[in-house]
């Protein structure tokens, strides 16, 4: 057991280590602050949904359900949070080579390494499900015994979904790994994240009353826990201990399948796999091209790298649709002569969403990691090295606002002289974006990452970059507020050239200064 | 070929970790770098191929400086370093391709040059898969074929046999001295001392950052009678 708890101990710390790392943080105190800062920033969002469900199965005199409900949509949260997350402490950690080989029976490895998922989850669950529970619990009528309940069902909660999802990557990677397609998996667990949280919000927001409790009754059926939770909330002792004996059992046959999955599923993973695509082949590219190639594979061979482009680039096409969807956006209102600058800057919205979410610019540097020395050594000027780094991102941010407006263009029924202004605001937005996150990345380039997700997530670089965002807004709100009869065409002209001439002092800056900058980059 | 004059490098402004190093490498000759671990080998290494930025000195290759102008002093070598951490999920033949075109090799050239060295280092069958799926020798042969490629004056390798099979070892020795028999220049750094003594015209012995001895491996062995071993410990005893 005391090994078992070194083990655990070893890789909270290496968890909560890398985490900061990843921010590129240098003092402790910044580092603690920036933690609690990130984590508060991400909180508000998932506390709202949670406190929003409470309160609409409040209105349907069901409050009892909403416990039920918020609980199956945390498992399945914490699942596909879970998923991926394993995959990458199992398979893609350096530790494991070394922990393989300690005097310590596998199923200590496996436990270890769920206890750095447990807290993940207990978190998730802090934010998703427990303050249902509180509202719940305060709702029933606080007693000692109801508060206990309630803090070892918060206790609890992540158990199930975490041995669930345990057993579901080992089985998962054992099967996947033989095929070419094992980082697959990844990448679905990611959309099928992102699908249920958009889902679950047009679920609550778009479906009756009658439905919503028809379902959580009938999705309650199925999976009991659900319901065992919602009366511990109400202070039931009898639902208590069967949870508790749920628990029991999972634990158990975790740790009867650990050992078995755990030496299976990394064998499997480690195996060669030998991908043989086209031939031998002898062709001559121009540099730009190459390097500009090198950048893009670099994405978009990285399933994680691969996973953040495409759902930042998702994102705004899904919560349009689901708008129009959930009628929070009619376009037969939207249509209307009177509604065309509404329609219009709902266009130039969704243009613009690429730029403005997929900062590839922000971890331009930082993705190369350790292979950053390549072309370094290369008889390659740096502004080359740099300007391609940038023409990736303008590349792909372009190709989506292109594919996303050839869309919404027909949707909203944009007349060609808007559709020509929101081309060149979003242009000059990209262009100007993805010169000033290069220099982000330059100021504080992280190539010493030891995990994929940390180069471009746990990254202080991409919360600088976001930040930067809502400060763009106050150029066209300025020019709108001091000259309200420019009309949108003519803002969205002349918010473009206000972008494009800081894209150009941003590049001046970037080609004059920050080579040496670049040149100094440690590897 | 290769000059080095006064070259530091501080990384925290304090301690230096490769301090007023000046030596010269000549045109055909191998030339042995050697020390013990953490004497800054790899750290001079890379500030000669524009890894590092040096905190003070020259480098100049072929004539040319390297602070003044890097792309043209990067045209005269390349670099095999002694980790073979590289972007992997291309294929091998994408990677020499890459390399091919940074050098500005003709497709001509470059056929002939790939084909010879992975054939030489068994690995042309393999250009086809993803480097992922290479073994550490594997890349490593991957990327000693890519920095033959283009022919270079002058060839740097950090380390160079590490990973290496015997007999890929032996071929890549052979190609060493084939590379600098046809005028070419060789400058690397190693720990196998029985390596150096072998095949270097000329060594340089760097302790905690300074140079120790630069000359003819046999005048250093005459001047001071004991073997290349003796003499390594004797002028890294502090290290």
């Amino acid at each position: 057991m005391r090994r078992l708890m070194a083990l655990a101990k070893i890789q909270l710390l290496d968890f909560f280590s890398k985490y900061k790392s990843g921010m590129g943080l240098r003092s402790k105190k910044t580092g603690n602050l920036l933690l609690y800062l990130t984590l508060i920033l991400l909180a508000i969002p998932f506390i709202q949904m949670s406190v929003g469900a409470y309160h609409t199965f409040l209105l349907l005199g069901r409050p009892e359900l909403a416990v039920t409900f918020m609980y199956i949509t945390t498992v399945l949260f914490m699942s596909f949070t879970a998923i991926p997350f394993l995959f990458s402490l199992f398979f893609y950690a350096g530790d494991i080579k070394f922990l393989v080989t300690l005097p310590i029976p596998e199923e200590f490895i496996v436990f270890a390494k769920l206890s750095t998922v447990y807290l993940y989850l207990l978190v998730i669950n802090s934010l998703v499900l427990a303050p249902t529970m509180v509202l719940g619990g305060i709702n029933f009528g606080l007693t000692v015994g109801s508060i206990i309940l309630v803090f070892i069902a918060w206790l609890l909660a992540p158990l199930p979904p975490l041995l669930f999802s345990a057993v579901v990557a080992l089985g998962l990677t054992r099967l996947a790994a033989k095929s070419s397609k094992k980082n697959i998996l990844s990448l679905f667990f990611g959309f099928a994240l992102l699908f249920l949280l958009l889902g679950i919000q047009l679920f609550i927001t778009g479906e009756s009353g009658s439905q919503v409790e028809y379902w959580t009754i009938t999705l309650g059926r199925f999976f009991p826990p659900a319901q065992w939770l919602a009366r511990m909330v109400t202070g039931s002792v009898k639902d208590f201990l069967y949870f508790i004996l749920l628990n029991f059992i999972m634990v158990t046959g975790l740790r009867v399948l650990a050992a078995k999955l755990y030496r299976s599923a990394v064998l499997a993973f480690n195996e060669k796999e030998v991908i043989r695509k086209g031939g031998v082949y002898y062709r001559q590219r121009s540099k730009t091209l190459q390097l500009l190639r090198r950048n893009l594979l670099i994405i978009l061979k990285q399933p994680v790298f691969l996973m953040n482009t495409l759902l930042s680039l998702a994102v705004p096409c899904l919560l349009l649709l689901i708008s129009i969807i959930t009628g929070d956006l009619s376009l037969d209102t939207l249509v209307l002569p009177e509604n065309k600058g509404r329609a219009v800057l709902l266009f130039v919205g969704v243009l613009s969403a690429p730029a403005l979410l997929a900062n590839l610019s922000a971890t331009a540097i930082t993705r190369e990691g350790s292979a950053f020395w390549e072309t370094k050594v290369l008889p390659v000027e740096p502004w080359d090295n740099i300007r391609s780094r940038m023409m990736t991102t303008v590349s792909i941010n372009l190709l989506a606002s292109l594919l996303i407006g050839s869309f919404t263009f027909r949707l909203l029924r944009i007349e060609a002289a808007f559709l020509l202004a929101g081309l060149f605001f979003v242009i000059m937005l990209t262009l100007f974006l993805a010169t000033i996150d290069l220099l982000i990345n330059l100021y504080r380039p992280y190539l010493k990452w030891t995990n994929p997700a940390a180069a471009i997530k746990n990254n202080l670089n991409v919360l600088f970059s976001l930040a930067l965002r809502p400060l763009l807004a106050i150029i066209p709100s300025f020019l709108f507020i001091s000259w309200p009869t420019l009309g949108y065409r003519n803002i969205l002209y002349l918010t473009g050239l206000i972008f494009f001439v800081l894209y150009l002092l941003t590049r001046k800056y970037l080609k004059n200064l920050m080579i040496r900058k670049f040149d100094q980059i440690i590897v | 070929m290769l000059v080095l004059k006064d070259l530091t490098k501080s990384y925290d402004g304090k301690k230096k970790a490769v301090d007023h190093l000046s030596l010269t490498v000549k045109e055909g000759e191998i030339f042995g770098f050697i020390g013990p671990n953490g004497a800054g080998k790899t750290t001079t290494i890379k500030m000669i191929t524009g890894i590092l930025t040096p905190t003070c000195g020259q480098i100049k290759i072929k004539g040319i400086d390297m602070a003044q102008s890097p792309v043209k002093a990067k045209m005269n070598f390349t670099y095999v370093p002694d980790h073979p951490e590289i972007f992997s999920s291309i294929r091998g033949i994408d990677y020499l391709n890459f390399l091919a075109d940074m050098y500005e090799v003709p497709v001509v050239e470059r056929r002939d040059q790939i084909e010879k060295f992975t054939k030489i280092f068994a690995i042309y069958e393999e250009l086809d898969q993803l480097i992922l799926s290479y073994s550490h020798g594997m890349k490593q042969k991957l990327l000693i074929c890519g920095a033959l490629l283009p022919n270079p004056k002058l060839f740097i390798l950090d380390e160079p046999l590490v990973g290496l099979d015997p007999l890929s070892a032996k071929k890549l020795k052979d190609i060493m001295k084939e590379h600098c028999n046809k005028g070419g220049t060789v400058f690397f750094s190693s720990h196998l001392l029985e390596v150096v003594e072998n095949i270097c015209d000329r060594i340089a012995v760097i302790n905690k950052g300074r140079l120790v001895a630069c000359d003819r491996l046999e005048k250093i062995k005459e001047e001071s009678g004991h073997t290349l071993e003796e003499i390594f410990l004797e002028l890294t005893k502090d290290a």
